[in-house]
């Protein structure tokens, strides 16, 4: 407790005592004529204010910018949520600058109406309000019964108020900074109370300073100009704590804001440090993808390499298996064609040996027919003529006995005119009559010999000849037969032999069109031109490839000039003395 | 280009070049002279590819498809080529029988004009 008459003022210098109406007159709010050292305090802290407005909207708008930059939609909640907070410490800071400036002009019915905005402000939280304006009306009670002991007491008193009501509001801005962490942790939920809190922080220095006004009515109701006076403090002392309310306000809300933006800025940081350890995470899983790579190229390339000795092994069975398998093609097909070719080789041969051994067999028959038919003919023939010289023989031996007894009838015919004049007429007649019968005789049995014998040679010339018709017919009809079989057999011998050029002409052509298919493939090979370019031997090889597949096709068309040949027909008939 | 020419150019061996050359001398450029040149070519292909690794994938769908193709032309000129000589020889085996047996008739019938 400080002397009557000096103490402190709220600006923290040293003042002498005055009385209290004095007091009430050098800090009225205005002076005639001009303002007075209120108005003026108004003013300034209208100005502070202002700039810690116009700070707080800079601060909100660089946040805001620097957080729309920094993370963009990303953070578009805690943007709003920032905006939120903004708006309700500007908010809170214009009620507190309104209530400050309201009561520095020490208009109670203002004071009142603020304190009633402030109470319906801070109405949801009554109780916190309530229990800060009991303690300020205690304080402002305690102030007033001070202010009403004495002059300086008062102030002192006033001071004491404004250093509970300080304390207050600290506490109160302490609660607030708790809410407002808690609505910075919590968000745009806890946001909310964080603007309410800070209202609240506002509307304490204002609801303390109604209730301290309404305190003071008390006092002058107390009467005296001491009430006046003491008013006058407790205006003082609370527009002095209403002063600071609105600077803690202020401060609070530019401290919310510093907060809000240190927080933002600490978010940033942590969102920077967040992104740096993200990068840096990123660095170090760089790092590890470079040794993951590393390790994966290593390992790729053992992979590689087991997979390219694999591959090598693999392809040395796989060339084994296509060699094995081409070999068996090529076998299967060279068996195929020699199978065929065998089959009519064996087939030809059958039938050209049939065809041999059956002509042979058939001329030697039909030489054979013909030897016996000839033997016949000629055994025949000789009968015929062994018949026709007995005949002949017989002939001539009877014509020869016939003229012998012609002759000797004749003699005898001689003898017996000579012995006419010795016969008697009866012994000539006799005689006569005798050779007559004798003659008659004779030519009866020569013409019946005659006869006989050349009916004999008619019918065996007759015979004959017929027999040798019969097998002169049946020999030309056996050798046409022949020729027509023969004939047909060579026809079917030149057909089995166009079907055996036809079938190796389609085996051919099949496997000419795999040959070149494959021939194409392989060299369609990209290795194939790239390796063995200018390599000297390869090279050589690989031209001398490609020079062959070219003559291939040159032969192609030989082929199909030659296909366009025709079939030369053998004879199958003396076709082994031709050596086919 | 004619035959002896092709051969003569050819990549093939000196041997083999002249003994193609004669065999199309003596023979001409018959069919089996001419697939018998394009045989020996394709024997050099085949040993020159595989002498330079250079092989066909026998899995590849076109090869299995080439080689399938070729297979069946095969057979199926085989199958023709058996159904057409088993045609002839029967007809041939007739050919020959009748023959036969018009000459037993004509030497029966010459013994029995003995008789």
């Amino acid at each position: 407790m400080k002397k009557e008459g000096s103490g402190t003022s709220p600006q923290g210098e040293i003042t002498k005592a005055v009385p209290a109406n004095e007091q009430l007159g050098d800090h009225s709010y205005y002076k005639e004529g001009e303002k007075g050292e209120i108005g003026k305090h108004v003013d300034d802290l209208e100005r502070e204010g202002q700039k810690v407005l116009e700070s707080g909207r800079r601060i909100y708008d660089s946040a805001k910018d620097r957080a729309e930059k920094k993370f963009g939609g990303f953070f578009s909640k805690v943007r709003d949520s920032m905006s939120t907070v903004a708006n309700a410490i500007a908010k809170a800071a214009k009620v507190g600058l309104g209530g400050g400036v309201a009561f520095g002009k020490g208009t109670v019915e203002v004071g009142k109406f603020v304190g009633k905005e402030a109470y319906d402000i801070a109405s949801e939280d009554w109780e916190v309000v309530k229990a800060g304006g009991r303690t300020v009306r205690d304080v402002a009670i305690e102030s007033t019964a001070t202010a009403v002991a004495g002059g300086l007491e008062l102030a002192m008193g006033a001071e004491d108020a404004y250093k509970s009501g300080k304390e207050y509001a600290s506490q109160k801005a302490i609660e607030a900074e708790k809410l407002a962490s808690a609505a910075k942790d919590a968000t745009i939920r806890t946001g909310k109370n964080v603007a309410k809190g800070a209202a609240i922080a506002g509307a304490v220095g204002v609801g303390g300073v109604a209730l301290g006004t309404a305190a003071t009515g008390a006092a002058v109701l107390g009467g005296a100009a001491l009430g006046t006076a003491a008013f006058g403090g407790a205006a003082l002392g609370a527009g002095y704590l209403t002063g600071r309310g609105m600077e803690a306000g202020a401060r609070f809300a530019g401290d919310k804001a510093s907060k809000g933006v240190d927080a933002l800025n600490r978010g940033a940081d942590s969102a920077v440090k967040t992104m740096d350890a993200v990068a840096a995470t990123g660095r170090m899983k760089l790092k590890d993808a470079k040794q993951f790579i590393t390790d994966s190229a290593h390992a790729g390339i053992d992979a590689l390499n087991r997979i390219g000795n694999e591959g090598v092994r693999r392809e040395a069975q796989v060339r084994d298996v296509l060699k094995q398998t081409a070999d068996a093609l090529m076998q299967a097909k060279g068996e195929l064609s020699l199978t065929a070719q065998a089959e009519l080789a064996n087939f030809s041969m059958d039938l050209q040996d049939a065809l041999d051994s059956g002509a042979t067999m058939l001329t030697a028959d039909i030489q054979a027919i013909k030897d016996k038919v000839d033997t016949e003919l000629e055994k025949a023939s000789a009968a015929a003529s062994h018949v026709a010289d007995t005949l002949n023989t017989i002939g001539n031996e009877g014509l020869k006995k016939e003229q012998q007894i012609y002759t000797m009838i004749a003699e005898t015919k001689q003898a017996l005119a000579d012995a006419a004049g010795d016969m008697t007429t009866s012994t000539q007649a006799e005689l006569t009559n005798q050779i007559i019968d004798t003659e008659g005789a004779i030519n009866s049995g020569v013409a019946s010999t005659v006869g006989e014998l050349a009916a004999l040679k008619a019918g065996l010339e007759q015979g004959i000849a017929e027999a040798g018709e019969t097998a002169a017919k049946d020999l030309k009809r056996l050798e046409a037969d022949l020729d027509r079989g023969t004939q047909r057999l060579n026809e079917l011998y030149s057909d089995g032999v166009k079907k055996l050029d036809d079938y190796n002409g389609r085996v051919t052509k099949a496997r000419t069109a795999w040959d070149d298919f494959m021939n194409a493939g392989r060299q369609a090979k990209e290795a194939f031109m790239s390796i063995f370019k200018g390599k000297g031997e390869k090279k050589q090889l690989a031209e001398n490839i490609t020079k062959a597949i070219d003559q291939q096709k040159e032969l192609d068309k030989l082929t199909k000039a030659t296909e366009a040949k025709p079939v030369v027909i053998q004879q199958v008939r003396g076709s082994k003395e031709q050596g086919s | 280009m004619s035959l002896i020419d092709i051969i003569n150019s050819s990549p093939l061996a000196d041997d083999q070049k002249t003994a193609l050359v004669e065999r199309v001398e003596a023979e001409g450029a018959t069919p089996d002279v001419v697939a018998d040149v394009r045989a020996a070519l394709q024997e050099y292909i085949d040993g020159g590819f595989q002498t330079l690794g250079v092989e066909v994938d026998v899995n590849d769908p076109a090869v299995k498809a080439a080689t399938e193709k070729m297979e069946q032309e095969i057979a199926a000129a085989e199958a023709d080529f058996n159904d057409s000589m088993a045609d002839i020889d029967a007809e041939a085996k007739a050919v020959q029988q009748a023959i036969v047996k018009d000459a037993d008739k004509i030497q029966a019938n010459m013994i029995k004009g003995q008789i």
